[in-house]
């Protein structure tokens, strides 16, 4: 009796906690439909009719900005995967001498909290005269992004056989030929998994890119803000407008989740 | 011979430069320049060399000193939404569950996690609005209209409005670990306390705690280190204000270097962030290690 009465009342605070789990984000998609005068006037009432306008005048609010954020995203995944391969193979196959030291150099670039870079990485990008270019974005995400590829992939590649490298090279293969043949198509897997979570954290970061960019080079984040802090708030544009920007993390996501995790089952088994 | 190994291990360091030079351009070269200039008056181009003085600025400085005591709250209210809320859903999630119960909820749980974080900031701002915002809807539906503030713009409620934020706290990685965690337990044990008679919340107290000791820990650990560097909350929702009343040193380091221009100021306070983070960091690696 009281196993069955904890059980009841275990699903009503867990149905509870879901509700309020979710409230954002059933609001995001309510007001994303109404307008900003149904808004103000009759919060609680149902929107007369779906505005589907807001999304129309959304997108053109948009677009641009995630068009920018595809870009540096694409850029990055492009380099985090070909460093993260590439140094991640030397470290699997070539024996050379203070292998140990410079993995160790590497790997402990992550004790570096972000926090500390930001102010003098501003400096470095301002410097070198990348301020309110992509590079200024794509340089410093390419340097912390490779190295979950590097140590996905030394991992992933110290458990291939040797005999493949070997035959490769009895074809008359170099080096260059055996990673970009044998190894890099081989490891599809872990890269798509690096891409992914390379796209996902660059995507979604605000505060380098508003530090870095000026408001017409804006990715998705920075708009996202923009929308907000410019004065004409409206309201359900603004939510139509974060739904849509939302819309390739959501994407991938849902469709990356397979590879997501494959990649690392497939990363933590062979090790 | 030897040309020819090293040739080989030549081509070895050729294949590695490019990852090092990205790591030292953007990653040590970053920290060398923040140690050097946080004992300098820097305005990106030139500096001159002031000793302690911003160590002392920072110690004598009272929006200093309302940030730390801001981050002490912020830290160790983290720690225990980080916990209490994830593992209760967990639990619970396990009690009830037949499998597609269990799929169901924890799909539910981790659906906000889908939009970029970003997004749900600014829906928590907008849950905070003082006119259309959802919180003081729902307080002047139910007759509390006394009760209503512009949460996020008033001394004594931006701090709590910032810790009351993406309440109940489930959606993110502790509550994946966690319900990982509790999925891969054995039952033997607790089938043979159940034997013995043991009750429920017995079960959970005696077997499942204990259990979930290194999933505390890792869960505690990182969460603190996230704890002193997240500001783009606070900077997103109130920019730091009123006053400095939700800022923490992170955000009043943040205004100090891009607001005012004191790139020295800025980078002695985030030396000192990451002396605390290191030094949190070790503890809790010695703390891990007499256990095990």
């Amino acid at each position: 009796m009281t196993a069955r009465l904890s059980k009841w009342a275990g699903s009503a605070v867990l149905v509870a906690l879901l509700v309020a789990t979710l409230v954002p984000f059933f609001l995001l998609i309510y007001f994303s439909f109404k307008d900003q005068i149904e808004i103000l006037v009759d919060f609680w009432g149902l929107p007369s009719a779906l505005k589907w306008e807001n999304y129309s005048a959304a997108w053109d609010a948009v677009k641009a900005s995630i068009g920018h954020s595809l870009y540096v995203c694409f850029v990055t995944v492009l380099g985090a995967v070909l460093l993260g391969s590439l140094s991640g193979f030397v470290f699997a196959r070539h024996r050379f001498p203070l292998r140990g030291l410079l993995y160790l150099m590497l790997i402990g670039v992550m004790m570096i909290p972000s926090l500390l870079n930001i102010v003098p990485l501003y400096a470095i990008i301002n410097n070198l005269g990348f301020t309110n270019s992509y590079l200024g974005l794509i340089l410093p995400y390419i340097a912390g992004t490779q190295l979950l590829g590097i140590m996905l992939c030394r991992t992933f590649y110290e458990s291939l056989p040797q005999e493949l490298s070997e035959a490769a090279r009895i074809d008359g293969g170099g080096e260059f030929y055996v990673y970009s043949r044998i190894a890099l198509p081989l490891s599809l897997p872990i890269l798509v998994t690096v891409a992914i979570v390379t796209f996902l954290a660059v995507y979604s970061d605000y505060l380098w890119p508003f530090i870095v960019l000026s408001q017409e080079h804006q990715t998705f984040t920075m708009a996202a803000v923009g929308l907000n802090r410019s004065g004409r708030t409206d309201i359900g544009l603004s939510f139509a407008a974060y739904i849509v920007g939302s819309v390739p993390t959501i994407l991938l996501i849902l469709f990356g989740m397979k590879y997501y995790i494959e990649g690392m089952v497939t990363g933590a088994v062979k090790a | 011979m030897n040309t020819v190994r090293w040739k080989r291990y030549g081509l070895s360091y050729l294949f590695l430069l490019p990852s090092f030079l990205f790591i030292a351009v953007f990653l040590y070269y970053p920290v060398i320049l923040a140690f050097f200039h946080s004992f300098t008056d820097w305005n990106l181009v030139q500096s001159k060399w002031t000793g302690l003085h911003n160590f002392r600025t920072m110690f004598g400085d009272s929006s200093f000193r309302t940030g730390a005591v801001n981050q002490v709250i912020y830290t160790l209210t983290d720690v225990v939404k980080a916990i209490v809320f994830p593992l209760i859903a967990a639990e619970l999630i396990f009690l009830i569950g037949g499998p597609r119960i269990k799929y169901t909820f924890r799909t539910g749980f981790i659906l906000p996690m889908l939009l970029p974080g970003i997004v749900t900031i600014l829906l928590w701002q907008n849950i905070y609005d003082p006119n259309n915002g959802l919180l003081n809807q729902l307080l002047t539906l139910a007759g509390l209209e006394s009760w209503t503030h512009a949460w996020l713009g008033e001394d004594g409620t931006a701090l709590w409005a910032i810790v009351f934020y993406n309440f109940p706290f489930i959606a993110g990685l502790p509550f994946l670990i966690f319900y990982a965690a509790i999925g891969n337990m054995s039952q033997v044990q607790i089938v043979a306390a159940r034997i013995d008679g043991a009750n429920g919340w017995q079960v959970f107290t005696r077997i499942h705690l204990p259990f979930l000791v290194p999933q505390f820990k890792v869960v505690t650990i990182l969460t603190i280190i996230g704890s002193l560097q997240d500001f783009v909350k606070i900077m997103v929702m109130t920019g730091g204000g009123p006053g400095v009343a939700p800022s923490n040193p992170a955000m009043i380091m943040y205004n100090a270097a891009f607001g005012s221009s004191q790139y020295g100021y800025g980078s002695a306070i985030g030396v000192s962030l990451f002396l605390v983070i290191l030094a949190l960091t070790l503890f809790n690696m010695k703390f891990l290690k007499t256990d095990y």
